[in-house]
C-alpha cells in the first residue's frame, strides 16, 4: 500500500472510531451522521431482500433501534456499515422466516445435475445474444424477479456480493459466515440463478416472440 | 436417483481429468483465478473439447453480470422521512 493510500485509510479509520465513540456516548450529531451515512444503503439492502417497501421500512427501523441498543457490545473490528448490514440482514431473514414462503424451493433442485460419468443430465441450452440498451430495464426486472425466487440465505449472499458489490470478507462479516462458506454459497446461488434465468434466456423463446 | 452433486468447497483440488461436473463445481474458482496451474490447464483442455461447458461458463458470466447490473439500475431511494422520524423518537427511549 502506498503511503498516500495508507494515510487515507488511517484517516477513514479514525473518522469511524470518532463516530463510534459518539454513538456510544449517545451524541445526537453522531446518530444523525450515522443515519445519513448508512440509512439509504440499509434500506436498499432490505428492499432487495424483502421486495416490499413497507416490510423493508419496518426492518430498517427495527435494525436501527436494535443497533443503538447493542452499540456498547460492538467490538469495532468490522466497519460500522458492515455491522449494520448484518443487523438489517438478520431482521430481514427473521421477517422472511415468519412469513414462510410456501413456494420456496430447495437450492439443490436448481443446481446442474450430472450422470455418474460426470456428463450433464441435460446439455446447456443456447441463450439469445445480449440485447441493445433499450431493453436493459426489462432484463433487470426479470433478473430481480428471479433473484427473488432464490432461497433466502442464497439470495442474501448474492445480493450482498454481486448486487451490492461487497467483498467476500465484508459479506462473510455481514452474514456471520467464513469467507469460504460465502464462496461456496455464492457459487450455488449464481448457478441457481442461471437455472432460473435459463427458460427466459433461451434463443428459441426470442424467435417465438418475434 | 444418483444424478446430482453438491459443488465442492473452493479449496478442494479438482482431478487432472476434468468432467463437466468438475467444470460446474470449480467454475467460480476458475473465473476468480484461484485454480493452480495444472487444474487450470485441465479446465481449459476440457473447455476446448466441450461446447456445452463453454456455453455454461458463458451463461454463468452473464448471470453474474446481470445480477451486478441490477445493483446499478435499482433506485437507491432514500428512507421515507416517517421512518427516520420514528427512529429518532425510538432512540430517545433506548437506554
Amino acid at each position: 500500500m502506498t503511503e498516500a493510500r495508507q494515510s487515507v485509510t488511517d484517516s477513514l479509520a479514525l473518522e469511524e472510531q470518532q463516530l463510534l465513540a459518539g454513538l456510544r456516548l449517545r451524541d445526537e450529531r453522531a446518530f444523525e451522521q450515522f443515519e445519513s451515512m448508512v440509512a439509504t444503503q440499509m434500506y436498499a439492502t432490505a428492499r432487495r431482500m424483502l421486495r416490499d417497501d413497507a416490510d423493508a421500512q419496518d426492518a430498517v427501523q427495527e435494525a436501527f433501534i436494535g443497533a443503538y441498543k447493542s452499540i456498547a457490545n460492538f467490538d469495532g473490528r468490522s466497519k460500522l456499515s458492515t455491522w449494520m448490514t448484518r443487523i438489517v440482514i438478520n431482521k430481514c431473514l427473521m421477517r422472511l422466516r415468519s412469513k414462510r414462503r410456501s413456494h420456496e424451493v430447495s437450492v439443490e433442485t436448481l443446481l446442474p445435475r450430472f450422470k455418474d460419468d460426470g456428463h450433464p443430465v441435460e446439455w446447456t441450452s443456447h441463450w439469445r445474444d445480449e440485447e441493445p440498451g433499450d431493453s436493459r430495464e426489462r432484463t433487470a426486472s426479470l433478473v430481480r424477479a428471479m433473484i427473488d425466487e432464490l432461497p433466502d440465505h442464497y439470495r442474501a449472499v448474492l445480493v450482498l456480493r454481486d448486487v451490492q458489490g461487497l467483498s467476500t470478507e465484508e459479506t462473510a462479516e455481514a452474514l456471520g459466515d467464513s469467507p469460504n462458506a460465502v464462496k461456496v454459497r455464492l457459487h450455488r446461488a449464481r448457478q441457481a440463478l442461471r437455472t432460473l434465468l435459463d427458460p427466459h434466456m433461451r434463443r428459441e423463446r426470442v424467435k417465438d416472440s418475434e | 436417483m444418483n444424478n446430482h452433486i453438491t459443488p465442492q468447497p473452493a479449496h478442494v483440488t479438482p482431478a487432472d481429468d476434468m468432467t463437466c461436473r468438475d467444470v460446474a463445481a470449480f467454475l467460480m474458482a476458475y473465473l476468480d483465478g484461484e485454480l493452480a496451474v495444472e487444474p487450470r490447464r485441465a479446465f481449459d483442455d476440457h473447455l476446448a473439447q466441450c461446447s456445452s461447458c463453454v456455453r455454461y461458463v458463458e451463461h454463468y458470466r452473464r448471470t453474474v453480470a446481470m445480477a451486478q447490473a441490477t445493483g446499478q439500475s435499482i433506485d437507491d431511494v432514500p428512507v421515507p422521512s416517517g421512518v427516520l422520524r420514528a427512529i429518532r423518537q425510538a432512540r430517545s427511549h433506548v437506554a
